[in-house]
């Protein structure tokens, strides 16, 4: 970067160009983000600031991962083992145990309603899907699908809960949301969590590069000196040739094709919306982590699976400084893809072995598997424990207090067991001190309960409201009660 | 003559609903926006429709997005820049494009064009590489415009590409204007997408031909996963791409050119499961990243080289033989006798290792497998997915039964006995695994063996619901024997390869043209003849309207 080269920016420059990009949105659009936003506005000040979403596939070793004891006496599990020094900002959404044993049917549980329709109310196994939006596709669904996320697109018909607390909660942020991903697509079962407003999936950064430059290597340019006046020029130029070629095609097109371009011309809207901000210099002064290319991680490291665990910690110091310099306040990381192909998913063989999680959850009560299980979900626990160490050291303006004491961590799965495929017992937890949103520091043991609640529970505590969410037999009205503080 | 077929194989597919409650690998994905399913009348999965070809007859066409293939090579041919610069986008051809989708598009485009404006010399269409005025800039935009879009400009849209080069000249010189031109040439829609427009006139249900310029970015995309030429060009402008004949005569030629070995590599990338080796990870330590590397281009060479030599490529190539194009580490790897530094691939015999075709080539056996063990529910349902088109979804609402350990002195086999032992799994997996036990002699590395935990391997099964395929087998050679003879596997061959041309999985409409196709490839087995049949049937050169611009 040459400083030097960079003159002050007129504001008619910026006037130029987002003139060429503020083309008017699609009504529905537009309506749903005001909305929204008028909802984030009227939210009282007891509130989660930031959220991250951490997705694991194929169920947990339920013999190693609830706690032990009461709701506010409580002793943790080995998997949960890593939040012992927030054990006062956790909030286990567990089912009833008899002794160390949870009772089937208890807890956060998917409905197998059955009924008339018979297994068109058994969400489909393994796919993520149903994780965040409460709605569900292929076998079982409304929609069908396949299998093969490079070759198709796994489309649903709404939004999931963080893209909906994302663009409601963005302000001025950069970003509405940051999707990350290890190891996120393979296999033979779709593994998307994240879907836009109109259902289609979103993709997840999944390499350092992509990552790095996505998140900072714009705020970088603009916080480094003025803005660059030649890069403004550029940018306007090709705005204005991008935005009157859309315009020119769209009427040319099928109803069908027009509405996938329609689609492209918002994301370049919301792309280009966002490096305008950037190029302006509006984001907050920030230091990023350690650059992509200091991740060590190559096409061996890939192949084996190695690579995760350089790579997640890498994702998680993204997030917190996004956080801290107010580029995104919603952000999710996927650990791996469900279910069957011949990887499998994640790896981990710097634990020893080498099987991959779908193999190893697929226990058969053997004592060997089982251990290895639940080493998986405990690496997995010490990555979301390091996000909260991470952003227990960066203090809060706003608050007096740290990232943490705002932040809310929802780690969710699709399956309670993953030997049995199960949909009950969901080893799901809230952490974090939620902006004291939620009353932490607690074991809760739920009857069978709808898991669409507590993702309304979570818009809540960032200060969005969902009157309704899902559809079908995951549908939801109201949030979890007993949560709040 | 009214004549009516049925979507997909029926026979096959009936008895695959027993198995698991959906069938139809015909069923169509949802792939378009909302819950569109492009080319097919909104046909639900599975679910059996008439057909009337009387009439030529083709499914809708939707617009879909260049494969990270096509992009690169498209790059390639048009300014020269290699490289990998698509890496990492990702989704289907019908993808909706979200903005990190975008924005990587973006990124690559800003970085073609920085390029392309360095390696100007090897592709300008100007009289000197120096030239720096408004002739040059004229030839540029019309001629890479034109390119790009892949069809002549109209004055607007030559208008708008010569303001945003202008805009770039005038912001320093000539190099920025092109710069700022080919970063939004390389971004446009135009480029990234193949689109199907309405013309005038049209009406909903009315089945059109194609448009010339569609029709000759569609049989470049299929033949070469590349653009058009010029000589594809200049028959669109002729009007020389109206009707079968015409369409096979581009492709006798384009099947000649050295950019036919791109669009086979696009089909058996996929046919062969390429993309599987980037997680292809084995506990033998001699198991590299150059064998697994080496590997991938020995399978995919098992496929491309039938069709050099300039013979007949036949698919009695793929199920006959045991010689595979190895290179030297390759060689030690699998102690084969003769070099074993050279790194050049040549046709290697791997004779008394029970091997028969490319289903056994050590690359398949070893991609299809789990880090320390074989994984013959993989390689059962690549021969029933892949080979016979048969659909076997994941099990719903099952308590999955436990499954021993690996043990030593256990075989894989006997593992995983208890699938047919148990009569919930059974119903499944009684037709998963056979197929896969058949390849049983060949270890997670796709090294032969004749043990497994410490027992002679026993490759013998039945095949249950499998078309002609159905019946016992005494062991693998005898299984792998008839996948050659069947009439089953021709057909679900043609049916993957239409799907890779076409770009969507079969609809309704499709099995006008399948049909046919069928018929004159399972006794034939011609491959190259396959690929002009395909590119000039029904369903490849029209498509169904759904009415005019909007």
């Amino acid at each position: 970067m040459k400083l030097s080269h960079r003159r002050s920016l007129g504001r008619r420059d910026l006037m130029k160009w987002l003139g060429g990009a503020a083309l008017a949105l699609p009504g529905g659009l537009e309506l749903f983000e005001r909305q929204a936003r008028a909802q984030a506005a009227g939210a009282g000040a007891t509130k989660a600031r930031f959220a991250v979403f951490c997705y694991t596939p194929d169920g947990v070793n339920q013999s190693a991962f609830w706690p032990t004891g009461t709701e506010t006496n409580f002793q943790l599990s080995p998997i949960l083992a890593p939040f012992e020094t927030f054990k006062d900002k956790m909030l286990v959404l567990g089912p009833q145990m008899t002794g160390t044993t949870p009772k089937s049917g208890t807890g956060l549980t998917y409905c197998l309603c059955g009924g008339t329709t018979g297994a068109d109310k058994t969400p489909p196994q393994h796919q993520a899907l149903i994780t965040l939006t409460a709605r569900a596709r292929g076998t079982g669904g409304d929609i069908p699908y396949l299998g093969d996320q490079t070759k198709a697109v796994n489309r649903l018909d709404g939004p999931s809960i963080d893209t909906v607390i994302g663009e409601a909660v963005q302000g001025t942020s950069a970003f509405p949301y940051l999707n990350f991903g290890l190891h996120p697509i393979g296999g033979d079962t779709p593994s998307d969590i994240n879907f836009a407003k109109d259902g289609s999936p979103l993709k997840r950064m999944s390499t350092p590069d992509e990552a790095w430059s996505r998140v900072f290597g714009m705020p970088i340019m603009g916080t480094g000196g003025a803005p660059n006046t030649g890069d403004l020029h550029r940018q306007t130029a090709l705005s204005n040739y991008l935005h009157g070629r859309f315009s020119e095609l769209s009427p040319q097109l099928s109803t069908y094709d027009r509405h996938i371009i329609d689609g492209h011309l918002t994301s370049l809207r919301t792309y280009e919306d966002r490096k305008a901000k950037l190029l302006m210099g509006t984001g907050n002064a920030c230091t990023p982590p350690m650059k992509a290319m200091d991740v060590p991680i190559d096409d061996t490291s890939i192949r084996t699976g190695a690579d995760t665990e350089k790579l997640s910690p890498f994702f998680m110091d993204i997030i917190s400084a996004a956080f801290s310099c107010n580029l995104a306040k919603v952000a999710s990381v996927t650990f791996g893809y469900p279910g069957g192909g011949d990887a499998g998913g994640l790896r981990m063989p710097w634990l020893g072995f080498t099987e991959a999680m779908h193999a190893i959850s697929h226990h058969g009560g053997n004592p060997t598997t089982l251990e290895k299980y639940k080493k998986m979900s405990l690496w997995i626990a010490g990555q979301i424990a390091y996000l909260m160490q991470k952003l227990a050291a960066i203090p809060d303006a706003a608050t007096g207090k740290t990232l943490l004491d705002s932040t809310v961590i929802y780690w969710f799965n699709r399956h309670g067991d993953g030997n049995a495929h199960s949909n009950t017992n969901l080893p799901n937890i809230i952490l974090g001190g939620t902006g004291g949103y939620f009353k932490m520091g607690r074991f809760l043991q739920l009857p069978s309960t709808n898991p669409t609640k507590v993702l309304i529970s979570l818009a809540n505590s960032m200060g969005v409201d969902v009157p309704t969410f899902g559809k079908d037999a995951w549908i939801d009205t109201a949030p979890l009660t007993g949560l709040t503080a | 003559m009214r004549q009516t077929v049925h979507l997909g194989a029926l026979a096959l597919l009936v008895g695959v609903a027993a198995c698991s409650g959906e069938i139809g690998s015909g069923g169509p994905g949802a792939v378009g926006p909302g819950t569109g399913n492009p080319g097919t009348g909104g046909a639900g999965g599975g679910v059996v429709q008439p057909v009337n070809c009387a009439t030529p007859t083709a499914p809708v066409l939707h617009a879909r997005l260049l494969t990270a293939t096509q992009y690169n090579n498209t790059v390639l041919d048009l300014v020269k820049v290699g490289g990998n610069a698509s890496k990492n986008f990702s989704g289907g051809v019908d993808a909706q494009l979200d903005d990190l989708s975008v924005e990587l598009r973006a990124n690559a485009a800003a970085d073609i064009a920085r390029q392309a404006v360095a390696s100007l010399a090897q592709w300008t269409p100007c009289a000197s590489p120096t030239a720096a005025d408004a002739t040059c800039e004229g030839l540029i935009i019309d001629r890479l415009g034109a390119q790009a879009y892949r069809h002549p400009l109209s004055a607007s849209e030559r208008t708008a590409l010569q303001t945003l080069f202008d805009a770039g000249v005038k912001e320093k010189d000539f190099a920025t204007g092109l710069e700022w031109f080919l970063g939004g040439l390389f971004q446009s829609p135009d480029f990234l997408y193949q689109f199907a427009k309405p013309q005038g006139g049209e009406a909903a249900g009315q089945v059109r031909s194609l448009p010339a310029y569609e029709l000759a970015s569609r049989l470049a995309y299929f033949v070469w996963d590349s653009p058009p030429d010029d000589a594809l060009y200049t028959a669109a402008a002729a009007s020389k791409l109206g009707d079968a004949a015409a369409v096979r005569a581009q492709v006798a030629r384009m099947i000649q050119d050295q950019r036919f070995s791109r669009g086979l590599a696009g089909f058996y990338g996929s046919w062969l499961r390429l993309s599987s080796f980037a997680e292809a990870a084995r506990d033998d330590a001699a198991f590299t990243t150059d064998v697994v590397t080496a590997l991938q281009t020995s399978l995919l060479m098992s496929a491309t080289q039938l069709y050099t030599g300039g013979g007949t490529a036949n698919i009695t190539g793929f199920f006959t033989g045991h010689s595979y194009f190895l290179n030297g580490p390759l060689r030690k790897f699998y102690g084969l006798p003769g070099n074993t530094t050279d790194t050049a691939f040549t046709a290697t015999d791997m004779p008394g290792e029970d091997r028969l075709g490319i289903v056994t080539h050590p690359a398949l056996t070893a991609v299809l497998a789990r880090p320390n063990q074989t994984n013959p529910i993989s390689r059962g349902l690549y021969i029933r997915k892949t080979l016979i088109c048969q659909d076997l979804p994941p099990p719903q609402g099952l308590a999955i039964p436990q499954l021993a350990p690996v043990s030593p002195t256990q075989s894989t086999r006997e593992r995983l006995d208890q699938h047919a032992k148990d009569p919930v799994c059974g119903s499944c997996h009684n037709m998963i695994d056979p197929p896969g036990y058949a390849l049983e002699n060949f270890d997670q590395v796709g090294r032969h063996r004749l043990t497994d935990g410490g027992k002679p391997v026993d490759t013998s099964g039945v095949m249950t619901t499998a078309g002609d395929l159905t019946g016992p087998f005494a062991n693998g050679a005898e299984l792998l024997g008839r996948l050659g003879q069947s009439q089953d596997v021709r057909g679900c061959f043609v049916q993957k390869y239409f799907e890779y041309a076409a770009s969507h999985v079969m609809a309704a409409q499709d099995q006008c043209s399948i049909d046919p196709l069928k018929k004159a490839f399972i006794p034939s087995g011609d491959l190259r003849e396959l690929v002009t049949t395909i590119a000039a049937s029904d369903s490849f050169r029209l498509r169904l309207s759904e009415g005019g611009a909007q």
